[in-house]
């Protein structure tokens, strides 16, 4: 924009151009104001003028100069485009646009305008916008780095990477090392975008060569060299003299990488850095518990919870004593963490759990009862409470925990799992308690598979014991239903065929058994009970096949148990933190 | 006070609420349809305890199990005795208080003389069950105790005393063994008595620590870990060879087939009415075994085929006791097992052809959970005709093993189940009297008309306890009969063999049956109620060797003695 775009062309202006290209800036002034004295109305000097005032730095005198130019050229792009660029640099970048579109209203094929409307679009995030403009700049000076750079990184923020990387791959880098770098940036961000880390390392690792300082091109070197399973160790070493915030940040970045060992380094100078940091306290602690130093964990929470007693540091302690074999110590640490923070419902939950894992459930269910009462609508504190009463053998309460549970959120996988795991006979012991809730629930959701299943499979055995045939037509009716809205549902189907297979209904009981199996092959209390319907039908030979299978698939069962311990383990490793109310961290993720 | 206290306190009030409201129920409502069964062991001289010693703070497996107890008329008096099967302990008794088995005699009066000593019975050690035969049909019973240990067979003199035969006749055992439940049975239909042994565990897992985390203690909820993942064992099956000994068959006629279980007790029946003895073996955490007769010597085990290894669902349960009758009258043996706590016990009805159908939940039988369930019997209390069902029960762990196990005696009640005629069952356990009411830890029971009254009794071995002997004391006016069975081509004690008896409106099927409930011996004889009949139309009794006697226009309330190919050979009127 220096040169004189307006044809005016005098000695006068040429001598001052001449000046302001050597950087004579001040000269040039004073050369600019001598000739516009003889020539007032001069758009090529009040423009050359503008420049020089807007690298001294002299902002109103520039844009007073531009204003004049517009004032005497208002049919041309150039007052516009340089005003727009003044604001641009002032980051004003909204009048800077404004001014970019009056500028292409005068000159619709303006490669200035264009440029610059599309970049000070894509600054204030307005990719879709700036897209047009980007594109056709582009597409007139395809030679042009800024634009396709410009147009590139807008459409990497459009997500569009393979259009970027088509951009990017005939883009030649200029010779400025900074701005090559910049280069090799986007080109990794694009590559990372199309799921090609092990590209974008490449790209970032080019960048990180020529900008050794750049701790965010690092950062993201190191992101994709992990993700694309290159050794930590193959790494450059990290830009010199990092503050504790970004050594925080490359352990946040190993840590959720799950590459705790190197994260640990991270952290330990984070904390060396900051000593009373909490989270990193916290982050370091998690990692030494990730790479097996369990007791060095404790130290760091220990430390850390006696300059700030957090629930949150209790519970994390809780767990850490846990992992050591410190069980009392454990139950001690999650009991603090409740008491510090009462209306937090993961504590509750993380202690009555703790109680439960160890077969201690009287106190596990007094704490699983304070927790109904404290959080009503959280489901896992009524389901904890139900394994608690099961496992006290108080079946009466578990049906009624686990049927809270249920109402609470009836399509919860879980809540169904521990309905299904009561004993069939405490259906039949607490009918009148539990049929008027079952029956409402199902009034309440009648599109619910899950509900109808729960109601029918109590109903069923109820109405087996009391021989009522119609209750054994509604139980066929809900099965059915309960099929139809959940095409697959095995545990429907497997109830559907054995009530087939009691009414001495074999051929039908059969043609459900197989479905059942269909749908879970692994039942073996599907292909039992097929067995059995194949003996009554007189097939010896086809229940001889199911019992065998039956034999393969019990086994297999009772070893998973035997590995899994039991079902309450399974429940309490299964389960996520509350949606209820405002936990803390999930014990286990890196805290932020 | 704890809040288990509390419910203990509570839960005593109500046993004293139902006794006496039980005591004025006998005075003035007492219907046939209740019995009113008091315990009158201290009363009739049952006055010795069975015993386990165990650890203070350990639990061991071996406390676990033994208890058996057998009814059955040792000296030909025509009233039945009592033998109790004793324990033993982790450390020795000092000499003279050692542990024995006690056999009692009966006095006719409704007492009871402990002759142990005066028989020759004297024998310390882990005993677990009992079952009783004529195995060298000479007229007089002969006594089978099992043992944690080795077995031991007792020959009836007919002198009153017993003689240990157990090298002689060749049952000793090379190993020591966890021996469980025992029947004598003629497989093989020769007329000689076999013996079939069920084994629990290996031996070296009844002292295997169970022990709890220590650092739980107080805290932590008692928990057995149980059998499961343990190595389990397979049964015993001596062929009598005739001459006073025995060969040990067992894999030879197949019984080593089906992988090791933890077996407990056998019920053997004719359970296809082919005229061939089967053998139910109840099993704890495996699958309960039946091995069908193949007539030739050898045995097919087809408990899954037939339905009766598993619950309906195919799981498995700990199967405890076990009995076998035909509770609809359809002319098939039907077999109720009990289980362990948290489970039902399983009502296998018999569809004929030796195949089954799990009827537990529409009999009515699904209620009685809580505890662990042992000893059990088809009994008919009231004398209706239809067998009703007795079911004892106790903690897995008995009480007195240390403080630890003290509150842990929470089970122990007895369970009495009503046949209502039309295939289902109601419990009247609270309404069976006084001796119902009083929870003790019971394993062993067994049923018999022991006071010559023509009802049936119950006597229950309790661990580390004093026994229970339960008279039914319901004043019945529904008629009964009382038929024991001799054999001459058939085995002398007619084991096997089988009784129908018809009235106008009812036909019952019995089998004289050696083991059974719970490692236990019930009264060989067979007991029929009869309702208001007075006289039984049709008696036939099918002797196990394939003949048949029939007598009609029986009279009833009297026990009558049938020799094969005699006929009545004696009546008695009670």
């Amino acid at each position: 924009m220096g040169q004189n775009p307006t044809g005016m062309s005098s000695s006068a202006y040429d001598k001052a151009f001449a000046l302001f290209e050597k950087g004579q800036v001040k000269e040039t002034l004073i050369e600019i104001d001598s000739a516009l004295a003889k020539e007032p109305q001069n758009p090529a000097l009040h423009n050359l003028r503008g420049l020089a005032a807007a690298r001294l730095g002299h902002s109103d005198d520039a844009a007073k100069s531009f204003d004049k130019v517009i004032e005497l050229l208002p049919r041309a792009a150039l007052g516009y485009n340089n005003l727009a660029t003044l604001h641009s640099q002032l980051e004003h970048y909204a009048e800077a646009a404004s001014l970019f579109s009056k500028a292409l209203a005068r000159e619709p094929n303006n490669f200035t305008a264009l440029e610059g409307l599309g970049a000070t679009l894509a600054v204030l995030h307005k990719y879709q916008d700036a897209a047009p403009y980007l594109a056709k700049a582009w597409s007139t000076h395809p030679e042009d780095f800024r634009a396709g750079y410009e147009w590139a990184r807008t459409l990497h923020e459009l997500h569009r990477p393979a259009e970027a990387q088509k951009v990017l791959r005939q883009l030649t880098p200029p010779q400025d090392a900074s701005l090559t770098a910049q280069f090799y940036k986007l080109s990794g961000a694009v590559a990372e975008q199309s799921g090609d880390r092990e590209g974008a390392s490449r790209f970032y690792a080019r960048a990180y060569e020529l900008a050794p300082s750049a701790f965010e091109t690092y950062l993201a070197l190191v992101r994709t060299s992990i993700g694309a399973g290159n050794s930590a160790q193959s790494l450059p070493p990290a830009p010199a003299s990092l503050s504790a915030e970004q050594h925080f940040a490359l352990g946040l970045l190993f840590a959720s990488a799950g590459d705790y060992a190197q994260a640990v380094p991270e952290f330990e100078e984070t904390l060396r850095m900051e000593p009373t940091s909490y989270s990193t306290s916290y982050n370091l602690a998690l990692a030494y518990k990730q790479t097996g130093k369990a007791q060095l964990a404790i130290e760091v929470i220990e430390r850390a919870i006696a300059r700030r007693a957090t629930g949150e540091l209790y519970n994390f302690l809780g767990s850490l004593e846990e992992e050591a074999g410190h069980y009392v110590d454990a139950i001690h640490h999650y009991q603090r963490a409740v008491e510090v923070e009462p209306a937090n419902e993961q504590f509750y939950f993380d202690l009555g759990a703790e109680y439960l894992i160890h077969f201690t459930f009287e106190p596990a269910l007094e704490v699983f009862q304070l927790g109904t009462q404290k959080f009503p609508r959280s489901a896992r504190q009524h389901i904890g409470s139900g394994l608690a009463y099961f496992s006290l053998r108080r079946y009466r309460e578990a049906a009624e925990s686990f049927l809270s549970a249920l109402e609470i959120d009836p399509s919860s996988p879980t809540t169904f799992k521990a309905w299904n795991a009561l004993p069939p006979f405490v259906g039949l012991a607490e009918w009148e308690t539990i049929r008027p809730r079952l029956e409402t629930l199902a009034k309440l959701h009648p599109q619910n598979a899950q509900v109808l299943y729960c109601y029918a499979a109590a109903l069923f055995r109820h109405s087996i014991s009391s021989h009522s045939q119609s209750a054994l037509t509604l139980v066929q009716s809900l099965l059915e239903r309960a099929i139809r809205l959940k095409p697959g549902f095995a545990e429907a189907q497997l109830e559907l065929a054995t009530l087939y297979q009691i009414r001495g209904q074999f051929e039908k009981a059969v043609a459900n058994f197989l479905e059942a199996i269909r749908l879970n092959p692994d039942s073996d209390q599907a292909h039992y009970r097929l067995a059995q319907t194949y003996r009554n039908l007189n097939q010896l030979d086809a229940a001889e096949r199911e019992l065998v299978r039956y034999v393969e698939l019990s086994r297999n069962r009772r070893d998973k148990l035997a590995q899994t311990r039991s079902t309450i383990t399974q429940f309490v490793l299964a389960q996520p933190p509350s949606s209820a109310v405002s936990p803390g961290p999930a014990e286990g993720a890196p805290h932020r | 006070m704890t809040r288990r206290q509390c419910i203990q306190v509570l839960l005593q009030a109500g046993i004293y609420s139902r006794f006496n409201f039980s005591n004025l129920l006998q005075k003035s409502q007492q219907t046939d349809d209740f019995p009113y069964y008091v315990d009158v062991a201290q009363k009739a001289g049952l006055t010795a305890k069975t015993v386990i010693h165990g650890h203070a703070n350990k639990s061991f497996l071996l406390s676990t199990t033994g208890g058996g107890v057998a009814l059955f008329d040792y000296d030909n008096d025509g009233w039945l005795d009592i033998f109790l099967v004793n324990s033993w302990g982790l450390t020795d008794f000092p000499e003279g208080q050692k542990p024995t088995n006690h056999l009692y005699r009966n006095n006719h009066d409704g007492t009871f003389t402990d002759v142990t000593a005066a028989t020759g019975l004297l024998h310390s050690g882990w005993g677990q069950g009992v079952c009783v035969g004529d195995y060298d049909n000479d007229g007089f019973l002969d006594l089978f105790v099992t043992y944690y240990g080795k077995n031991v067979l007792y020959h009836n003199n007919g002198d009153g005393t017993f003689t240990d035969v157990t090298q002689k006749s060749g049952v000793l055992q090379a190993e020591d063994h966890w021996n469980s439940g025992a029947a004598f049975l003629d497989y093989d239909r020769d007329g000689h008595l076999d013996l079939f042994v069920s084994n629990y565990l290996g031996h070296k897992y009844g002292v295997v620590l169970y022990d709890d985390n220590p650092s739980l203690m107080g805290a932590q909820s008692p928990v057995l870990y149980g059998v499961a993942g343990l190595e389990g064992t397979r049964n015993i099956l001596y062929r009598n060879n005739g001459d006073g000994t025995f060969t040990d068959v067992s894999k030879a006629a197949g019984l080593w087939r089906p992988d090791p279980t933890y077996g407990f007790t056998p019920c053997v029946s004719d359970y296809d009415n082919d005229g061939w003895p089967d053998i139910y073996v109840a099993d704890d955490s495996t699958p309960s075994l039946f091995f069908k007769n193949n007539h030739d010597g050898t045995f097919r085990e087809m408990g899954m085929l037939a339905g009766v290894a598993f619950d309906e669902n195919g799981r498995t349960q700990g199967g405890m006791g076990v009995d076998a009758a035909d509770y609809d009258g359809d002319g098939f043996l039907d077999i109720i097992k009990t289980n362990f706590s948290d489970e039902t016990i399983s009502l296998y009805h018999n569809n004929g052809k030796g195949l089954f159908t799990e009827q537990t939940i529409s009999a009515g039988l699904a209620g009685q959970t809580s505890s662990v369930k042992w000893g059990t019997g088809f009994l008919d209390f009231n004398n209706d005709g239809r067998p009703d069902i007795f079911i004892v029960t106790g903690a897995i762990y008995p009480p007195g093993l240390g403080e630890r196990r003290a509150g842990a005696e929470e089970s122990g009640k007895k369970i009495l189940y009503r046949n209502l005629g039309n295939g289902r069952f109601q419990d009247i356990s609270a309404r069976g009297g006084p001796g119902l009411g009083v929870a003790r830890c019971s394993r062993g029971a067994a049923f018999g008309d022991i006071f010559r009254s023509g009802q049936i009794d119950v006597v229950i071995n309790n661990m580390n306890d004093y026994p229970t002997l339960l008279r039914n004391q319901s004043p019945s006016t529904n008629s009964w009969l009382l038929l024991k069975l001799v054999g001459t081509r058939t085995n002398r004690a007619a084991i096997g063999s089988r009784g129908i008896v018809e009235t106008a409106t009812q036909r019952q099927v019995q089998e004289v049956r050696s083991g059974g409930s719970f490692c236990s011996q019930n009264d060989l004889r067979l007991h029929f109620g009869l309702g208001r009949a007075r006289e039984v139309t049709r008696v036939t009794i099918k002797w196990l060797g394939g003949t048949e006697d029939v007598f009609e226009h029986v009279p009833t309330n009297r026990l009558v003695t049938i020799q094969e190919n005699k006929g009545i050979i004696s009546q008695e009127v009670f």
